[in-house]
């Protein structure tokens, strides 16, 4: 078995864009828990990095705006914003990888966009600030549409997971997934800064548990009183179906009124010392 | 209204470092390229935060858009206070 690590994270930019704007226990309780996080991944010594992220008008438009779509390239520019406090630098890709997964997407009846040049935005590059500060592990970006609807429904991300899967777990190469997003959030707007913590909440346990078909019922009415933002849990539930059967753990959940977000940690246990 | 070309103009300016230092030198310029409605043409130039909101914005590109041109996140909001 290939997939040495999974997890999900938040990406919000005030992260490290504006920090200070969560009270300080808050923010070294959260930026610990991501820290530790991001050793256990080093731990796993990853070959290759499966991110499932959004982005957020990095790259695409809506003259054409894909469901999903699959970097390929052999190397990224990113961050695309000078204002999270990363170093805009370059990534490196695992071209091949992304192709074996595009192909098994496929086989699978499910035809995700391509794409040679990407740009990364928070959405990718604040998990990797913490999981690999070095960026020297080569990642897939694989870009689910939270962003500009129609967005594709939670079960066809999950579906979009499950095509992916014997992929990632029969490679040779030891490979790391992390979900990127949400939980509730609506930045930006007047109503920034309002947190549904029983929906992160409710989400949460339905990941841990691996409830699938928990997952795949959510809707994008039943998530959107949660903020637009939560729409990203899609990137979760593609992810839960990457791993299969788990259990998994919540490291941190912090609401972080400063940074209009419901912050979550989780990482999933790997059974058979994968 | 034409939304998608204030929203075009937003994308192009925040995700092509070329259009985004062409905005930085000459707003007026790169805003006279995109097909603008007068109302629309003076809320970008002014960066009226509250009357791009009111347009159908996007939050994402809108709020960036604020970050470029220096505006500070109680002021954004100051701005949509009472809007839904």
């Amino acid at each position: 078995m290939a997939l040495v690590f999974a997890c999900g994270v938040a990406h919000a930019p005030g992260i490290l864009g504006w920090p200070e704007a969560a009270p300080a226990e808050q923010r070294e309780r959260f930026h610990g828990a991501y820290h530790r996080l991001g050793a256990a991944l080093r731990a796993s010594r990853p070959d290759a990095i499966v991110i499932f992220a959004a982005e957020h008008w990095a790259n695409f438009f809506v003259d054409n705006y894909p469901a999903f779509c699959i970097g390929r390239a052999s190397r990224y520019c990113g961050p695309l914003e000078e204002s999270i406090n990363i170093p805009h630098g370059t990534v490196n890709g695992d071209a091949s990888l992304a192709r074996q997964l595009l192909a098994a997407c496929y086989e699978h009846d499910i035809e995700p966009s391509f794409s040679d040049e990407l740009t990364l935005d928070h959405g990718v590059m604040v998990p990797l600030h913490f999981f690999t500060p070095q960026r020297d592990v080569p990642v897939v970006p694989v870009i689910v549409n939270a962003l500009a609807p129609p967005l594709p429904a939670p079960r066809r991300c999950f579906n979009l997971g499950a095509a992916m899967a014997e992929v990632i777990r029969s490679s040779p190469k030891r490979i790391a997934v992390i979900a990127s997003g949400g939980l509730s959030h609506r930045p930006g707007t007047p109503r920034a800064g309002e947190i549904d913590e029983a929906f992160d909440r409710e989400f949460l346990a339905a990941f841990c548990r691996a409830d699938a078909s928990k997952l795949c019922a959510y809707t994008d009415e039943s998530i959107s009183p949660a903020g637009f933002g939560a729409q990203e849990i899609r990137n979760w539930i593609a992810v839960a179906a990457v791993v299969g059967d788990y259990r998994a753990n919540v490291l941190a959940y912090e609401p972080v009124t400063g940074w209009s977000t419901g912050c979550a940690l989780v990482q999933v246990e790997m059974p058979g010392g994968r | 209204m034409s939304l998608y070309q204030v929203q075009k103009l937003f994308f192009h300016t925040l995700s092509d470092a070329t259009l985004r230092s062409e905005y930085r030198r000459s707003p007026e310029s790169l805003v006279g390229r995109y097909e603008l409605e007068p109302a629309e043409r003076t809320a970008v130039l002014k960066v009226d935060i509250r009357a791009l909101y009111q347009m159908g914005v996007d939050p994402l590109l809108l709020r960036p858009f604020t970050q470029l041109n220096g505006i500070a996140a109680k002021d954004h909001y100051a701005a949509l206070k009472g809007l839904e």
